[in-house]
């Protein structure tokens, strides 16, 4: 009995990537947004597979405030196995850490052409073998944020620069600076930083 | 009226007048709900160093050390410049509380958005 509760579930959970994988590239049916994996997702779980609406508009289908909706949604999704394999993959597929909460949803779900990209993984940015390395010692301030903007001018879009900062003041003037120029910090941990640089 | 606000101050016992009247005035910015920052850099870094302001009292002011603790209490920011910072050999293990390290990006993110700025 227990075998076959397990054999069900995977069934489940099959079925369900079948059909998040089938939804791939699917525009909402009422904004005409396109709609990301976990948007997807969501719309399975309501039983829109055949007109998958994006949060937004799933949301006003249930006169619910799109917040509210991402909530309700996704705790149906935490208390159900083959819904958060669907939601790991989705993480995985997009390239979201599965420690965080994915920036299409949070802090609050946008439509895809106000969406994040993806943020590269490390692991994937390693992989990628596009990084390249610099040790700015204890470069500070103006100086370490202009050879920054140099550095990355002279690389190609998505590359990542792997620095290593020993001034005090960099752990917050390189996240400051990544917010205030559009490059994606990967990671921060003092005197290590990875930085996705831009696209043109 | 929400909305930022920015002290940056230069001096400390080299001015103990200005670096008075700069947390005064910053006290004034934070009791006023702004979101506010004073910004130390050249001399005023050394007043980011426990036990240094304990002794700077300007008459017709509250003591400084009295003043930089109320604006921390009430939620204002110091930025301490890094460069200048280390140019002066202090203490990092040493810095009062409500005090942060920054190179020039944090504070121009800050002022970005059109916030005021006043200099002592």
């Amino acid at each position: 009995m227990e075998r076959k509760a397990l054999s069900d579930e995977m069934e489940r959970t099959l079925k369900l990537l079948a059909d998040l994988q089938a939804l791939h590239g699917r525009l909402c049916q009422r904004c005409e947004s396109e709609l990301c994996h976990h948007e997807a997702l969501f719309s399975l779980s309501m039983g829109f597979k055949n007109a998958p609406l994006c949060c937004s508009c799933l949301a006003a289908e249930f006169e619910r405030e799109p917040v509210q909706m991402r909530d309700e949604l996704w705790s149906f999704v935490l208390h159900r196995p083959c819904h958060r394999a669907g939601w790991a993959w989705a993480n995985r597929d997009e390239g979201y850490d599965p420690a965080v909460l994915p920036g299409c949803l949070w802090p609050y779900p946008r439509k895809a052409s106000e969406r994040p990209r993806a943020p590269k993984t490390l692991d994937t940015a390693a992989e990628s073998c596009e990084s390249e390395t610099w040790d700015a010692g204890d470069m500070a301030c103006g100086d370490l944020v202009l050879e920054l903007r140099l550095r990355l001018r002279g690389m190609k879009p998505r590359q990542v620069l792997r620095i290593t900062a020993t001034d005090p003041g960099a752990r917050e003037d390189i996240p400051a600076w990544c917010r205030l120029t559009g490059h994606a910090l990967l990671s921060a941990k003092h005197p290590l930083y990875w930085i996705e640089r831009k696209e043109d | 009226m929400a909305g930022k606000f920015c002290v940056s101050l230069t001096s400390a016992k080299n001015d103990p007048d200005k670096a008075t009247v700069a947390f005064v005035v910053a006290n004034a910015a934070v009791a006023s709900d702004k979101e506010t920052l004073v910004f130390l850099s050249t001399e005023g870094v050394r007043l980011s160093q426990q036990g240094y302001a304990d002794d700077i009292r300007e008459e017709g002011f509250a003591p400084l050390k009295e003043l930089m603790e109320n604006f921390v209490k009430a939620g204002g920011l110091i930025y301490v410049c890094s460069p200048c910072f280390k140019r002066r050999k202090l203490d990092e293990g040493k810095l009062i509380g409500g005090a942060t390290i920054v190179g020039g990006a944090k504070l121009v993110e800050f002022l970005s958005d059109g916030s005021p700025c006043i200099t002592y």
